[in-house]
């Protein structure tokens, strides 16, 4: 009998964790690598779709702490049984994206038409609020107890590896779905437009684009795609908590982008393996190396500082990232004008 | 009661105008916001904690950490944000967060993330008018009164001296300051200094107003100073006081109405990001602000180029 709990706690802890994270980085890349729109609130859209995912998903359970905020919604798909909870998870995403999506919609309206700065700040605020919201809304969210036992399709009982190996493998499908959806849609007009704006707005004004709207689907688009990544977390974490939406998590997100290189979408996607690489090592550091107490309580802080100085060392020194997006240049047509 | 809650909100005003002083002064001679400033105000906070043990005397502390705080920012200038120049209001902006995440996260790891507290003896209130204010001396008057002179200060400094003068043609038009023999490059430092000086008071006087201190202390309140900076206008020292009041009112004001009403007291955090989204939507100069980066569209044009959007087909 093979040792399966490696295969477990990779999938749970490193695999599963870093394809939902690739959605969101795919998602923010879309904003700020094509298009060029800062959201610094990620967390709270991520939030909000990991929230509306667990309600759809999870069933009533009784008073006491936890009590209220599990509104049993899973029992309105019971017609679907067996497979309630697959259905439940299905309509939790969609409803996870189309809100994040309504919410990313109504901050962008007022601020897309300014400078790039205030939508940084309306979306810091708004990731803020989006999470203290989720903590007072307590008949909805449970408030700071949060939302416990969410079910996730694909359960195999005592083959805890099984269970959680099919999780991740449904992200990683989720994840080349949204990949390839998106490096359609950015080679397409639609993304070169996008591309256009990011460069130059006026010119891409000049040239009878519509900016304002497309800079408008590029930010929902991404917005969804957090959202349902969200819905799917919630499914990975099994429980829906307030402090798992903090700041530090949108910057790490950013820090994805940035080392994958902004407008790259695979290079994103490797940036988001390599920093929840980072995540699952220093969780797993104090089991590795016997550090004392002392550093087991800080290495979190420590990994925190790492990203911090790796966003500075990377704007200052490869501001196109590691992995930079390949330049394409329009090949001289050699009929008309003779080769070479 | 109401003239209690008024009250209040000066109080909470007086240690967000001088954080938001300093992020104004900054966007408006660096061109960026500077996500760290929270986090230069916790600095503040952290070292008045550690000049404390030596100097025994909170006053004397907070001086020695006003020093280390205006260093710091002089520093960053130096390493990061003078290497940035020309590359437009986001490359300086992810600096900030990084540099954010640095000095939290420090801090953190070197005190821990418990409470820490300058172990003041808070005197009994004093009470005014009769009983409508009480008030603590060294809780709400002390902030009050070092946000009030350091406000006057700057405000002089920028006026009538010859380094203000330096500090708004620097903002105005950087090239044509530097054309007229102006040293931009220490302009900027002083920007730096003086932002740093005001950030690390402000750190001292909330650590001295709400008796503990935490790592995420001068964070939390970064979204309640760029409230008050985009409510005022951004770039205007003027528009930072004025937004201050604003915010820090209507946030007391907030409390006040969800006595009476029942309203859950929480949701007042809620108040600087609807004082914020309400600005952008309907003067996004803020009360006395001017446009930054070019000519703002009306919103009724940016929709009704939405709308033809969708009609012509979303994509």
């Amino acid at each position: 009998m093979v040792d399966l709990s490696l295969v477990t706690d990779l999938s749970r802890a490193w695999i599963a964790p870093a394809f939902i994270f690739a959605i969101v980085a795919l998602g923010l890349n879309l904003q700020w690598g094509h298009a060029g729109l800062f959201n610094a609130g990620v967390a709270g859209f991520f939030g909000i779709g990991a929230y509306i995912g667990a309600i759809f998903t999870t069933p009533a359970i009784g008073p006491g702490p936890g009590g209220p905020g599990h509104l049993g919604l899973v029992s309105l798909f019971a017609i679907f049984t067996p497979y309630t909870v697959l259905i439940a998870f299905l309509v939790g995403g969609i409803a996870a994206m189309v809100v994040s999506g309504l919410v990313g919609l109504l901050i962008a309206i007022p601020t897309l038409r300014l400078r790039a700065d205030y939508l940084a700040i309306a979306t810091l605020a708004l990731g803020a609020i989006a999470v203290e919201s989720i903590r007072n809304s307590d008949p909805v969210t449970g408030g700071v107890y949060g939302i416990l036992r969410i079910p996730r399709p694909w359960e195999f009982g005592q083959d805890v590896w099984r269970t959680e190996l099919a999780y991740a493998i449904t992200a990683g499908v989720i994840v080349l779905l949204v990949f390839f959806l998106i490096q359609r849609a950015t080679r397409a007009p639609w993304g070169r437009a996008l591309k256009a704006i990011r460069e130059d707005e006026d010119a891409a004004l000049a040239l009878g684009k519509n900016t304002y709207f497309l800079k408008l689907q590029a930010f929902v688009i991404g917005a969804a795609l957090m959202g349902g990544a969200g819905a799917l977390f919630a499914g990975l974490l099994r429980v829906a908590v307030p402090d798992s939406f903090t700041p530090a998590l949108t910057f790490s997100i950013w820090t994805m982008v940035i080392v994958g290189g902004s407008g790259n979408n695979k290079g994103v996607i490797v940036g988001a393996f390599a920093l929840t690489f980072l995540e699952y090592f220093t969780l797993r550091a104090k089991d590795w190396f016997n550090l004392s107490s002392f550093w087991d309580i800080r290495i979190f802080y420590l990994r925190l500082i790492a990203i911090g100085l790796l966003l500075i060392a990377l704007i200052l020194f490869r501001p196109a990232g590691l992995v930079p997006e390949p330049r394409k240049v329009t090949k001289k047509p050699w009929i008309l004008f003779g080769s070479r | 009661m109401v003239v209690q809650f008024l009250f209040n909100g000066l109080v909470q005003a007086s240690i967000v105008i001088l954080g938001a002083i300093g992020i104004n002064l900054l966007y408006g001679v660096k061109k960026f916001a500077n996500f760290a400033h929270g986090d230069m105000m916790t600095l503040g906070a952290y070292f008045t904690f550690v000049f404390l043990g030596g100097t025994r005397d909170l006053m004397t502390a907070a001086i020695w950490a006003v020093f280390v705080v205006a260093l710091a920012g002089v520093v960053q200038e130096v390493l990061i944000y003078a290497r940035l120049e020309n590359r437009g209001p986001v490359a300086p902006l992810v600096a900030s967060i990084g540099v954010s995440l640095v000095m939290q996260n420090s801090l953190t790891t070197y005190f821990g993330p418990a409470f820490l507290s300058y172990g003041i003896r808070y005197p009994d209130n004093w009470v005014f008018f009769g009983g409508a204010v009480s008030t603590n001396p060294i809780r709400d008057l002390v902030p009050m009164a070092v946000a009030a002179s350091a406000t006057t200060a700057t405000v002089v400094l920028l006026k009538y001296t010859k380094l203000g003068k330096a500090m708004r043609a620097t903002a105005d038009n950087r090239d044509l300051a530097r054309v007229s023999g102006v040293n931009t490059r220490v302009v900027y430092w002083m920007t730096w200094i003086l932002a740093g000086v005001l950030a690390s008071l402000s750190g001292s006087v909330l650590g001295v107003s709400i008796g503990t201190l935490a790592p995420s202390m001068g964070a939390t309140l970064l979204l309640t100073m760029f409230a008050a900076v985009i409510v005022g206008g951004i770039g205007s020292t003027t528009g930072a006081i004025l937004g201050s009041l604003v915010v820090g009112l209507s946030q007391s004001l907030f409390f006040l109405v969800s006595l009476v009403s029942g309203l859950d007291p929480r949701w007042q955090i809620a108040v600087p990001f609807a004082l914020l989204v309400a600005t952008l939507l309907v003067k996004p100069t803020g009360l006395v602000g001017r446009p930054i980066g070019g000519e703002i569209r009306p919103l009724r044009t940016e929709i009704a180029e939405m709308l033809k959007g969708i009609r012509r087909g979303l994509f």
